[in-house]
C-alpha cells in the first residue's frame, strides 16, 4: 500500500495543479459561454504571462510585482486581440473564430520561440513563501499553499463578481442570450472585450504562478490547452462552480494516476471528456439547453 | 424513408467541357509537380497531404463538419502500414499494405465518427479532438508495438509485388516512380471525390451543411450521410498516411498529434473549402512555403504560416481556389472595416 504521507502530498499537489487549471479554464469557459468562441489562443496567453514575468524578473526581481504587471499586461493584450481580430468574425460561422484563435496561438508561440528562445527557464518563487510546512510526515511547501489560497480567492472573487455586481449580472445574461442583452440597451461589445481580457489575464496569472514549479518555455501553452478544454467540457458551460470542481477533479486525477498508472493520466482524462460529451454534454454543473 | 447511397451517386451535375478541362489541367499539374519542386520527395509529400485534404474537404467543406481529429486517421494509417510491413509482411508490398491501412482506418473512422457525430458544431469538433488525443496516448502507451515516443523505423521500401509476373521481380518504388504511383492514387481520389460532390449525394451533403434540420424534414437520413462521408474521408487520410510511412521509412507520434489536425485545417482553409481541387492547391502552397521558409527560419516558419492563415481567415475565408472578383472585393471591404475600427 502507498505511504499515507506520500499520498496526502500527492493529493495536495493535485489540488495545486487543479488551481492552476482553474485559472486557465475559468476564462476559457466564460469566453466560450458568452461569445461561443473556443479560444485556442488561451494557452498562448498562459505562456505569454509566464514569459513576460520571467523576462521582467531581471529588471524587477519581485515575484508579486511581476505577477500583477504580467496579468494586467496580458489582459490588455487580450483586449486588443479581441477588439481587432476576433470581433471581425462574430457574424460568421463560429468555426472561423476557432480557427482564427488557433492561428493566433501558432503565431504567438512561434514568435516567442523566435524572439525569446526555447530553453526552459525557472521563475524564482517569492522569498516570503520559500519555506516548508511540516505536518507529521507530510511536507507542504509554502508556495504551493499560496497557490491553493490564490485559486480559492480567485474563485470567491469571481463568484462575488458574477452574483453580486451589475457587471456580473450582465455577464450571466449575455451567456444566455447576448442579443437580448444588446436589445435591452447594454453595450455587449464592452462586455465581450472585458470578459476576454479577464480570461486572458487569469490565464497569464496561472502561467506566472506555475513558473517556479515547472519550467517556462513557449510550447507550454499548447500542452495545457487541451487539458483546459477537458476541464471546461467536464465542468460545464456557464458554471463557475462546475469549472472549479472539474479543475480540482482533473488535478487530482492527474496526481493519483501518476502514482498507480502514470501513462494512463491522459487516457483517463480523454475518456472522461468523451464520456461527459456523450452522456452529459452540458457538463457536471452546466445548464442544459445550451448544447445542441 | 431510406436513401440508397448507390442511387444517389448515379446522377451527375458536371458540366461537360469545363470538367474535362479541369481534369486535364490536374493531370498536367501532377506531371509537372516533381520537376517544379526542389526534390521529388517534397512533391510526393505534397501529393500525400493533398490526398488527406481532398477527403477532409468532403467532411468540412461540403458537409460543414469541422473535424479537429483527422490526424488520428493520417497517423493511424501510417502506423498501420509501418507495423504491418515491419512485423507481418516483411516487405513493402504496396497494395496489401494500403488495404490493411484502409481497413484499420475505416474501423477507427466508424467508431470515432459514430461517437463524435452524436453531437454537432463545436462539440463535434471537441469530440473529434478528444478521440484523436485518446488514440495518440494509447499509441504512445503501447511501446512494444508502436515504439512509443521513439516511433518506428525500418519500414521497408514500397514495392509493387503485383507486377512481378511482368518484370520478374517486385518493382521498387522510390523517387519519381513512387511519386508517379502516389500521384495516380491522388488523381483517382480526386475523381472519386468530384464525382461524389457533383452527385445528388454531394448536394445532400451541402444541404446538411446549410440546414440539417430541413434536410431531415425532407426525409434524408442525415446521420448516415454524415457517417459515410466521415468514414470515407478517414480512408483518404489512411491511404495518405500509409504512403507517407512507406516513403519516409519511419513513423513517429507527431503524425497523431492534434497540431497536425490543426495544420490540415489551415491548409484546407488556405486552399479553399468545398472545391476538392482547392485543398490540393492549399497543400501545395503551404508545404512549398514551409520548405522555402524553413531554410531561413528553421524553427519558426510556422510563424509566417500562422500569419498568412490569420490573414486568410479574416479576409479571404473562401481560400485561394475561390479567389475571384467577388471574394477579393469582400476581402478588401473587410480590411477597410478593420482599419476603420482600429482607428
Amino acid at each position: 500500500m502507498v505511504d499515507t504521507g506520500f499520498l496526502i502530498t500527492q493529493l495536495v499537489s493535485g489540488l495545486v495543479t487543479g488551481m492552476i487549471y482553474f485559472t486557465i479554464a475559468v476564462g476559457l469557459s466564460m469566453i466560450f459561454g458568452i461569445m461561443g468562441v473556443l479560444n485556442f489562443a488561451h494557452g498562448a496567453f498562459y505562456m505569454l504571462g509566464a514569459i513576460l514575468a520571467v523576462s521582467m524578473f531581471s529588471i524587477i526581481p519581485n515575484f508579486f510585482v511581476v505577477l500583477v504587471i504580467g496579468t494586467i499586461a496580458v489582459a490588455i493584450f487580450g483586449a486588443i486581440t479581441e477588439r481587432t481580430l476576433i470581433r471581425q468574425l462574430y457574424d460568421r460561422d463560429p468555426i472561423y473564430q476557432l480557427l482564427l484563435t488557433f492561428g493566433i496561438s501558432l503565431v504567438m508561440i512561434n514568435a516567442a520561440q523566435r524572439w525569446w528562445g526555447t530553453v526552459p527557464e525557472l521563475l524564482s518563487p517569492p522569498q516570503s513563501f520559500s519555506g516548508l510546512l511540516e505536518v507529521g510526515p507530510i511536507i507542504l511547501p509554502h508556495y504551493r499553499l499560496f497557490i491553493i489560497a490564490f485559486g480559492l480567492l480567485t474563485a470567491v472573487l469571481l463568484w462575488f463578481m458574477l452574483e453580486k455586481t451589475r457587471f456580473g449580472i450582465l455577464v450571466r445574461a449575455a451567456t444566455r442570450d447576448d442579443t437580448m442583452v444588446a436589445v435591452l440597451g447594454h453595450n455587449t461589445n464592452v462586455i465581450f472585450t472585458s470578459v476576454f481580457a479577464l480570461g486572458a489575464g487569469l490565464a497569464a496569472a496561472g502561467g506566472i504562478l506555475i513558473g517556479p514549479l515547472t519550467g517556462i518555455y513557449p510550447s507550454m501553452g499548447m500542452e495545457v490547452l487541451i487539458t483546459a478544454f477537458v476541464v471546461v467540457i467536464v465542468g460545464g458551460l456557464g458554471s463557475l462552480t462546475g469549472t472549479f470542481i472539474a479543475a480540482i477533479l482533473i488535478g487530482e486525477i492527474m496526481a493519483l494516476t501518476s502514482i498507480w498508472w502514470p501513462a494512463g493520466t491522459n487516457i483517463a482524462m480523454f475518456t472522461l471528456m468523451i464520456a461527459v460529451l456523450l452522456l452529459k454534454p452540458e457538463g457536471l454543473l452546466g445548464k442544459s439547453g445550451v448544447v445542441e | 424513408m431510406t436513401t440508397k447511397i448507390s442511387a444517389a451517386l448515379s446522377g451527375s451535375y458536371e458540366i461537360g467541357r469545363s470538367h474535362v478541362a479541369r481534369i486535364a489541367a490536374l493531370v498536367v499539374a501532377l506531371i509537372a509537380l516533381p520537376f517544379v519542386v526542389p526534390y521529388v520527395e517534397l512533391g510526393t509529400e505534397i501529393v500525400i497531404y493533398a490526398m488527406v485534404l481532398v477527403g477532409l474537404d468532403l467532411v468540412v467543406g461540403y458537409t460543414g463538419l469541422v473535424s479537429f481529429g483527422h490526424a488520428a486517421y493520417f497517423g493511424g494509417g501510417a502506423y498501420a502500414a509501418a507495423i504491418f510491413t515491419t512485423d507481418v509482411l516483411g516487405t513493402g508490398a504496396l497494395l496489401p499494405t494500403l488495404a490493411v491501412a484502409i481497413v484499420v482506418v475505416a474501423i477507427l473512422g466508424i467508431v470515432f465518427g459514430y461517437l463524435s457525430l452524436r453531437r454537432t458544431g463545436v462539440y463535434f469538433a471537441m469530440l473529434t479532438l478528444a478521440t484523436a488525443e485518446l488514440l495518440y496516448f494509447i499509441v504512445k502507451q503501447l511501446k512494444t508495438i508502436t515504439g512509443g515516443t521513439d516511433g518506428l523505423t525500418g519500414v521497408p521500401t514500397p514495392e509493387l509485388a503485383v507486377l512481378r509476373p511482368i518484370f520478374g521481380d517486385a518493382v521498387l518504388l522510390e523517387g519519381l516512380r513512387l511519386y508517379a504511383v502516389v500521384a495516380s492514387l491522388l488523381f483517382v481520389g480526386i475523381l472519386v471525390a468530384r464525382r461524389i460532390a457533383a452527385s445528388p449525394f454531394g448536394l445532400t451533403l451541402m444541404t446538411i451543411r446549410e440546414n440539417e434540420e430541413r434536410a431531415k424534414f425532407l426525409g434524408y437520413n442525415t446521420e448516415r450521410y454524415k457517417l459515410f462521408t466521415f468514414v470515407l474521408s478517414s480512408m483518404y487520410a489512411g491511404v495518405a498516411g500509409a504512403c507517407l510511412a512507406l516513403m519516409n521509412g519511419a513513423v513517429s507520434l507527431s503524425l497523431l498529434n492534434w497540431t497536425l489536425s490543426g495544420d490540415l485545417l489551415i491548409m484546407l482553409i488556405l486552399g479553399g473549402l468545398g472545391t476538392v481541387f482547392g485543398p490540393a492547391a492549399g497543400a501545395f502552397v503551404v508545404l512549398l512555403m514551409q520548405e522555402a521558409l524553413s531554410a531561413q527560419y528553421a524553427q519558426t516558419y510556422q510563424l509566417y504560416t500562422g500569419l498568412v492563415f490569420i490573414f486568410f481567415v479574416l479576409f479571404l475565408p473562401k481560400g485561394l481556389w475561390n479567389l475571384n472578383r467577388k471574394t477579393l472585393t469582400l476581402g478588401r471591404k473587410r480590411l477597410e472595416r478593420l482599419i476603420q475600427r482600429v482607428r
